[in-house]
């Protein structure tokens, strides 16, 4: 396993960070770092609390190992938040009452985000399969679906 | 009024107690029981202090009070003391300078075990020869209740038909994202604060205080945002207690959060539930009597067992009226996690018997099962035969809403397969779970110069909306900008006490109590408006954010200007209200639990088809009407009845907790099988609004009712398509199997 310092770009801000072997990206941001709007729900890969954007890519940050990872750039969802794409997704889930307790809503919005971002577009099916991979154990599913529409239809 | 947003609730930055960061923060980490069953030999702690970084280490010498809230039932030791009763039980704690250290630390925590033999389930400690969980209970059983209401004999002697059945509910939990977790610190004043994800500051405040042998005063709880609760963050913890006891030792800061398998194993989640129902119908349709005997599951410890003990079977008499009533209801010790209230707490397993058994009898009777269900229901004015009295009742319309919606009168046996149930809840307990006369709610309304209006009330919102109702009942009452009506809840130094968020209450009693303070305050603001108007006080009124006069709404003052001028005139313009539900207890024991001030009612309608190969259930459609009395925020109740059905989704198909060898299996999210989006049929909700005399302008609970329909009318469904009783939950393929197994046999054998 890799060792020694890696060099991270979190929201910007260059970070030069020595972890642990079994350090995982999660736990440098949260615990390492105080970016605490990274979620920890499940730390198996299963709840998609803590998805980060990885070098571009939506991953769960709690199976990424810190010290496998070389100069690599990482948004958290306030990392991104002002942008005016996650400013109008935050409004539609929110005025649709998706989120009820809110522990699984960075995860999600910064997913649809990377999604958003890295293609321009978002299908229905696109977005389904995205939510797929997060838990709302509030039971918001059909609800973001239903903000989901709304926010590409005001797109259209 | 502007109250469709959800705007005002949590978000993803909020502050979980997670998140909370105290310069200084030391942490602990709980080890645990691998035995299901043991007795604790020796602990040896010094491998563990002898470890750089670690500061202290305890184990459960250092309490001789236990948890528990319910004062005749106070079995949980914060750490195990001489025996551990269920694998997963906490032990020893050790705190270190970081959660690393405390885990190393633990690791070198010695422990000698004698293992007893043990029982995972009810089947196993009911023996005769069954291992002995607590000594003060002989038989393994902490309550058993055994309570006849009517005739109950004489109706099934002139019943025409009588149906009975046998079903098996299993548990399951309540797998909040949020894991427990709390921040602990003795301040160098001399007060503790506990950060806590609790539903209920208040008891968690009383119980501490207890158990750590100090003042209440001398403790402050305060509930940051809670990811998630469902019954599951109610009771006191031993991580709290531990937490609590390690900061008071140390003067340290101290953290916990729970891993996933920690929360698998705090539990307190559904009771596995085996039922006996039997139902006696006379010539006209008529409900005559109900018998049950229903056994419960609770695990190694008591928690709310009693109260889930009594529910089970008082909640039988809701939603339809029964002329006899009889039940008797054992809770069992076994060796596993305590199971405790979830969402629905003791309505949930037996509204699914009963919703079955209603489907089996009218199918023998070959009536429509929803017409009939009608034909049923209790009436708003109804006294139950177990003495709930009734207020409102909008069941019906609830009946005929799915109906309609559903096109139920279409061809309800085509595929595919329809099937409806209908249920009632409580809108919060009667009574308190410490029994007192004092107020179970309570609320201070502020408005000062600068027009912004405060209110305070402790009540615990826990992603379900609750600070949001408060704040829309006074945006109510003073016709002010939802936006500048400041709600702080959850502190037990800054909020006047509310019991917190258990059995649907929040609502109904806090905001009664938010609805009064807000009134009193209106009228302070239309005396001072008055003098200054010189008018009289009935014929002025708030209307967008003026005070106007009613015949001449363009003459007035700002609202801004009316308090401004009730500061002058009193100083703090300021006014309270509390709610203490006028019910009282019938006679007989425990009469004080089922009663509540009002009950929510729902119906339900499924959409399945089966595969009938593989027997996997398809949910197509639910359509699901809930009569809440009156949407105070109608986004709200739309979420909570998503949450409900998607909850009941996963109850009735996938969840379960089981246990392997005596230790919890699965304790993972992905082997545990919560539902995803992609298991999510399309839900159609419905409010029904019939509002009740006693809830805040009629309001009434949607938080938990609408999850006792949703679960029986799935079930009702898929028994339908597969044409054979399913009684026993979850319908996973391999239950639903041996169903059709069981099935295939009975009608060879007959």
């Amino acid at each position: 396993m890799v060792s020694g310092i890696v060099r991270l770009t979190v929201n910007d801000h260059i970070v030069y960070w020595n972890p642990k072997s079994d350090e995982t990206l999660l736990s440098t941001l949260r615990d390492g770092l105080g970016y605490t709007d990274v979620k920890a729900g499940c730390h198996e890969g299963a709840c998609g609390t803590c998805t980060v954007i990885l070098n571009d890519r939506p991953v769960p940050s709690c199976l990424i190992l810190t010290a496998t990872l070389e100069d690599a750039t990482i948004y958290t969802w306030t990392g991104v938040m002002n942008d005016p794409i996650a400013q109008r997704l935050y409004s539609v889930f929110h005025e649709m009452n998706a989120f009820q307790c809110g522990f699984c809503e960075n995860g999600i919005l910064l997913h649809l985000f990377a999604e958003l971002r890295a293609k321009k577009v978002l299908s229905r099916e696109t977005a389904e399969s995205i939510l797929n991979s997060h838990i709302c154990r509030c039971g918001g599913y059909r609800l973001m679906m239903e903000a989901i529409s709304e926010f590409l239809y005001a797109d259209e | 009024m502007n109250n469709s947003s959800g705007l005002y609730g949590a978000h993803g930055c909020s502050e979980y107690v997670g998140d909370i960061a105290i310069p200084g923060c030391v942490y602990a980490f709980i080890l645990r029981s691998p035995h299901p069953h043991a007795r604790i030999v020796s602990v040896n702690l010094s491998g563990a202090l002898d470890l750089h970084g670690v500061i202290t280490a305890i184990d459960g010498t250092s309490f001789s009070r236990n948890c528990g809230l319910i004062p005749s039932s106070t079995d949980e030791p914060p750490l195990a003391r001489s025996v551990v009763r269920y694998a997963g039980e906490p032990v020893a704690a050790v705190l270190g300078t970081t959660s690393a250290i405390a885990r190393n630390g633990a690791s070198r925590v010695c422990i000698d075990y004698s293992p007893l033999p043990f029982s995972p389930d009810a089947a196993g400690t009911l023996r005769t020869e069954a291992p002995r969980i607590h000594e003060s209970h002989p038989e393994n059983i902490l309550r058993d209740v055994d309570l006849s209401f009517g005739p109950v004999d004489d109706m099934f002697t002139s019943a025409t038909t009588i149906v009975s059945g046998t079903y098996d509910y299993a548990g399951s939990t309540h797998a909040a994202l949020e894991p427990h977790g709390v921040v602990a610190w003795w301040r160098p004043e001399g007060r503790l604060w506990v950060f806590s994800s609790t539903q209920s500051p208040h008891h968690l405040h009383v119980n501490l205080a207890r158990i750590l042998g100090l003042e209440q005063q001398a403790i402050r709880v305060i509930k940051p945002r809670v990811g998630g609760g469902f019954g599951g963050k109610c009771e006191t913890f031993s991580h709290e207690v531990v937490a609590a006891q390690l900061s008071l030792v140390t003067g340290l800061p101290v953290k916990i959060v729970l891993s996933r398998e920690e929360v698998f194993y705090t539990h307190r989640g559904r009771h596995h539930a085996l039922i006996d129902i039997r139902l006696g119908i006379n010539d006209r349709r008529e409900l005559l009597a109900v018998d049950a005997g229903i056994t419960l599951e609770g695990g190694a410890y008591a928690g709310l067992g009693v109260v889930t003990s009594y529910y089970a079977g008082q909640f039988l008499a809701i939603p339809y009226a029964l002329r006899a009533l009889r039940f008797r209801s054992r809770r069992v010790f076994t060796n596993a996690p305590p199971a405790g209230p979830k969402r629905g707490h003791g309505g949930v397993q037996i509204r699914f018997a009963f919703e079955r058994l209603l489907d089996t009898a009218a199918r023998r009777l070959d009536i429509d099962p929803l017409i009939w269900r009608k034909s049923l229901a209790l009436r708003p004015g109804d006294t139950t035969v177990n003495n709930l009295t009734i207020g409102s009742c909008g069941l019906t319309e609830c009946l005929d809403r799915v109906a309609e919606a559903s096109g139920w009168h279409g061809d309800p046996d085509g595929s595919p397969h329809l099937g409806v149930a209908a249920s009632g809840y409580m809108s919060g307990a009667g009574f308190p779970i410490l029994p007192n006369r004092l107020p179970h709610s309570q609320s201070i309304i502020r408005a000062d110069r600068s027009g912004l209006i405060s209110v305070s009330t402790g009540i615990a919102d826990i992603g379900q909306g609750a600070e949001n109702v408060m704040r829309q009942l006074v945006a109510h009452v003073l016709d002010q900008d939802p936006r500048y009506i400041s709600v702080t809840t959850g502190d037990t130094d800054l909020c006047p006490v509310d019991l917190g968020s258990y059995s649907s209450r929040v609502t109904l009693m806090a905001g009664r109590a938010v609805l009064t303070a807000a009134r009193r305050l209106r009228e302070t603001i239309l005396e001072s408006a008055a003098s200054r108007l010189k008018q009289p006080v009935d014929k002025l009124m708030i209307r967008r954010e003026r005070i106007v006069h009613r015949d001449n709404p363009d003459r007035g003052i700002s609202l801004r200007k009316a308090i401004a001028l009730a500061e002058e005139r009193y100083g703090v313009v300021v006014a309270t209200g509390s709610y203490r539900p006028g019910l009282k207890p019938a006679r007989y024991p425990g009469s004080a639990l089922g009663p509540s001030p009002a009950y929510s009612f729902t119906a339900a309608v499924a959409r399945v088809t089966v595969d009938p190969d593989l027997y996997r259930v398809n949910i197509h459609d639910l359509w699901i009407a809930h009569d809440c009395g009156k949407a105070i925020v109608p986004a709200a109740v739309r979420a909570q009845i998503h949450g409900c059905a998607i909850m009941g989704i996963g109850e009735t198909l996938y969840e379960r907790v089981s246990m392997l060898r005596g230790v919890t299996d699965p304790v993972t999210f992905e082997s545990y099988g919560i539902p995803l989006s992609g298991d999510t049929p399309r839900i159609h909700a419905i409010t029904v609004e019939s509002p009740d005399p006693e809830g805040p302008l009629g309001a009434k609970e949607a938080g938990e009712g609408p999850l006792l329909a949703v679960i029986p009318a799935i079930a009702n469904a898929v028994s339908r398509a597969l044409g054979i009783d399913c009684n026993r939950i979850p319908l996973n393929p391999e239950t639903l199997w041996m169903d059709v197994k069981q099935a295939i046999k009975d009608s060879r054998e007959s």
